[in-house]
């Protein structure tokens, strides 16, 4: 009997020991393998956090105010504990969504990070757990490093690209204007670029536009690039040491260092480091017309009306024998969250996202604003970012550069613009990523292609672009992290331009505008190329790309175009009439037919303006977006078409899938004239 | 005498009936479309519509037309076409200086009423009507179609 009720009883133990373990389990949220020590993110839950609130104020950051939780960190040699969003003159709108309650602590960083996560997680007043995450840039392994090459010099010439500008080193940059130079490489197609020289005849930007770059450093100092840095003139102007715009920030001038700010509190951007961002940077703005170097997609005219970068540096590259190298972990989820919250305040339209989580998630249940910080971040910036110029901000993400079949979150997630890389020759590069989750594609270079085809160690059919490190100013690079700016660049376009027509898009209509402005790549996947496995060259089948880069590559010009207004096709009045919208709605909305061979491309109209039409019969749309149907009557109306942009499936808790995308299409009904003419 | 001018006044008035009858037969319509036009009702145009669809005609003497319609691929900017018209009886057709005809091959039937608004409505679709009042063109709007003639070359325009 006293055995029976040993063994009962220990069983009951047993039982509510393993329920409560899971129940403390499922709060903590890994987001990779890569995780920074001596920290741990930590959510309070509501009611909670205002105790912890009135704790940290009393104890200088080192006290919660909540016993059980202080106890652990008094085991775990807690040091600081401190807000993830810095709280500013925006501290209603952070409140009313919560990110009061995300607190990053700090703790000896020998303490191994499942035990200390699991300690916190036992706490009832915490309901979420982060191991801080490190996210990777995208630079990408197994991509050859290119060397810096220097200017070609400041001549003032007209480009024979672009003649209208002036930059000397534009020629090189085939990604804008591709002419089929085979200097570039011998195989280069042209029109394998972003079509910039059309849209640049409307617009090169507009100064009232702010592009967060979300890397590390863009070097604000580049000659190619001071110009078109964004500028905080309230601290420009202000007292040295004093938070004079109230932001949260002191001293930031062209953005912040989210790297040291987390570790000292300073804000100031480190110059001298890895060139990523100043590449990317570049991309998106350097400097037009200007004689020096290269060009921006929306760098300007050279009249002072390129976009603004903003530096929002989360990497910080500590070289290995500096002390602090294995106590500033850089690239955690802290800086990246800290640098949404800031581009959103601070007026950014467009985030550049050249990183990603490395490792594989198959699914957007991993990414939700529940338990992601980043997440949080980013909701934010997608509310409350944009500035005076968009309703809300725009994240653009890279796929990654692993030659993976699914590209990396964030980007992958449904709702964000993931870019894919393409080559000078249309082919996919060799290291992109793809798959479901990729939304469309822009130039990202292909080194590979010319080194063992040209059999030239030359860099040319990679991007050209602005960099700092080996002494030069520019050089080339590759990888979806070069592919991304592009699309960052194009997006600044298209706001421009819409400021231009006098009306603000939202960040949503900006975002299904992009992924509709492409065309189809998937002609090109067929045949080989040249690839790389670890340090082998292995042969590549484009066909496994098919359908899986996304919508298509983009258009500067065709997303200008379709920023103007809604698209407009007339039909003959009672004939059937096949009209093709690909160039409206990209060449390929989606590869992809569902398990019975439904396309995932749909139309639809109103019964009313059905009626208004007289249409007879139905209204058809096929994959490659060619539209069908018969109007009996005169009229105009609005049919509505929904397609998926990256896989045969919107993403969802269970699984990575594509973007919903939809767009109007304005049905003229009459007799206009062959040519177009109204009467 | 008297018979003779009676066949004199007879004939007189044959010959004045007859020039009454001869500048009857000039058509008012003629004099009337000329001028520059607005359109201002048609089943195109709804409030979805509105910022997409303007047209500006110009009717000129010499039976020439200059047309002025918003660039259906690009709202900024306007498209100028010309061409030649012709008006006979109530129908009037044309042809544009590219040797297409109007979309309306048959013509409209034009009218205009006393409030001085020039309908048109298309012979074989007679659902297409189209009201136009009278409306000096805008001077942006024949600038713009200048600048529209240079995107009109532009093969990668999406319609």
């Amino acid at each position: 009997m006293l055995t029976l009720a040993l063994t009962l009883s220990c069983t009951k133990d047993y039982v509510e020991s393993v329920s409560v373990e899971q129940q403390h389990a499922a709060k903590i949220i890994r987001m990779s393998d890569n995780n920074a020590v001596g920290s741990l993110i930590i959510c309070f839950d509501d009611e909670a956090v205002t105790r912890v609130e009135a704790g940290v104020s009393r104890s200088e950051s080192t006290r919660s105010g909540i016993a059980s939780f202080d106890a652990i960190l008094d085991k775990v040699g807690g040091s600081r504990m401190e807000r993830v969003f810095i709280s500013n003159r925006y501290e209603e709108r952070l409140r009313s969504e919560g990110m009061h309650c995300w607190y990053v602590v700090y703790f000896d960083s020998k303490v191994n990070l499942d035990n200390a996560a699991a300690m916190f997680a036992s706490v009832d007043e915490v309901s979420v757990v982060q191991l801080n995450s490190q996210i990777e840039s995208i630079g990408g392994a197994e991509v050859p490093s290119v060397a810096a090459q220097p200017s070609s010099g400041s001549a003032t010439r007209a480009s024979k690209l672009y003649p209208a500008f002036n930059d000397p080193d534009l020629d090189k940059q085939w990604h804008y204007i591709n002419i089929g130079d085979t200097n570039v490489f011998s195989g280069v197609k042209k029109g394998a670029d972003i079509n910039v020289g059309e849209a640049w005849d409307i617009t090169a930007g507009d100064k009232r536009i702010i592009v967060a770059v979300v890397d590390n450093v863009v070097k604000p100092t580049h000659p190619d690039l001071a110009a078109n840095m964004w500028v905080n003139e309230a601290e420009k102007n202000g007292v040295a040491g004093k938070d004079d715009d109230g932001n949260g920030y002191v001293d930031d001038i062209h953005g912040v260092n989210f790297v040291k700010f987390q570790y000292d509190g300073s804000t100031t951007l480190t110059e001298n480091e890895s060139d990523h961002g100043t590449h990317v940077g570049g991309t998106i703005a350097a400097v037009n017309n200007n004689g020096i170097g290269g060009c921006g997609v929306a760098g300007g005219t050279g009249k002072g009306d390129g976009v603004r970068l903003m530096s929002c540096q989360t990497f910080h590259e500590i070289p290995k024998t500096d002390p602090l190298f294995n106590t500033w972990p850089t690239g955690t989820d802290t800086g990246a969250a800290r640098a949404f919250q800031y581009a959103a305040d601070n007026g950014a339209a467009i985030a550049n996202c050249s990183w990603g989580y490395p490792g594989r998630y198959t699914a957007d249940s991993y990414f939700t604003p529940q338990n992601n910080l980043v997440r949080k971040g980013l909701d934010y910036f997608v509310k409350y970012g944009g500035g005076e110029v968009l309703d809300g901000g725009l994240p653009i993400f890279a796929a990654g550069n692993d030659k993976f079949d699914y590209p990396s979150y964030p980007g992958a997630y449904r709702d964000y613009i993931c870019v894919t890389a393409m080559s000078c020759d249309y082919t996919p590069a060799y290291y992109t990523n793809y798959g479901p989750g990729s939304t469309l594609a822009a130039p990202g270079g292909d080194y590979l292609q010319k080194y063992y085809t040209d059999y030239t160690g030359e860099n040319n059919s990679s991007v050209y672009s602005t960099r700092y490190t080996d002494g030069a100013n520019y050089g080339y690079m590759q990888g979806t992290s070069m592919a991304c700016p592009h699309v960052s660049g194009i997006a600044a376009l298209a706001i421009s331009h819409s400021l231009q027509l006098g009306k603000k898009l939202t960040s949503l209509e900006l975002r299904d505008i992009l992924a509709r402005s492409t065309h189809s790549i998937d002609q090109y996947c067929t045949g080989t190329k040249h690839s790389a496995n670890g340090s082998s060259v292995v042969t590549a089948q484009l066909s496994t790309f098919k359908g899986k880069m996304g919508v298509g590559y983009i258009d500067a010009f065709k997303t200008l175009m379709n920023v103007e207004g809604i698209p407009c096709v007339t039909v003959r009045t009672g004939n059937r009439v096949t009209i093709d919208l690909s160039d409206v709605i990209g060449g390929n909305p989606t590869s992809m037919t569902d398990k019975d061979g439904y396309s995932t491309i749909s139309v639809a109209m109103s019964q009313a303006d059905r009626s208004k039409l007289g249409v007879e019969g139905d209204i058809v749309i096929s994959k490659t977006g060619k539209l069908q149907l018969k109007c009996t009557k005169p009229g105009s109306a609005i049919a509505t078409i929904t397609f998926i942009a990256g896989g045969n499936a919107v993403g969802s808790n269970e699984a990575t899938g594509g973007m919903l995308v939809s767009c109007k299409v304005a049905i003229l009904s009459r007799s206009f004239a062959t040519n177009g003419g109204w009467l | 005498m008297k018979k003779i001018l009676m066949a004199a006044a007879l004939l007189l008035s044959v010959v004045t009936m007859v020039g009454c009858f001869g500048k009857s037969k000039e058509n008012p319509l003629i004099n009337g479309v000329i001028g520059e036009w607005h359109l201002t009702k048609s089943p195109l145009l709804t409030d979805d519509t509105a910022e997409i669809i303007d047209v500006y005609i110009e009717f000129k003497s010499d039976s020439t037309f200059d047309l002025y319609q918003k660039d259906l691929t690009s709202p900024l900017y306007y498209k100028h076409y010309s061409g030649t018209y012709l008006i006979s009886d109530s129908v009037i057709t044309g042809k544009y200086s590219d040797g297409k005809s109007w979309g309306a091959v048959n013509g409209y039937n034009a009218s205009i009423n006393m409030a001085g608004q020039l309908t048109l409505t298309n012979v074989d679709l007679t659902d297409d009507i189209s009201v136009y009042e009278k409306k000096t063109i805008p001077a942006d709007v024949k600038a713009s179609a200048t600048r529209s003639a240079a995107v009109e070359d532009n093969s990668h325009r999406f319609l």
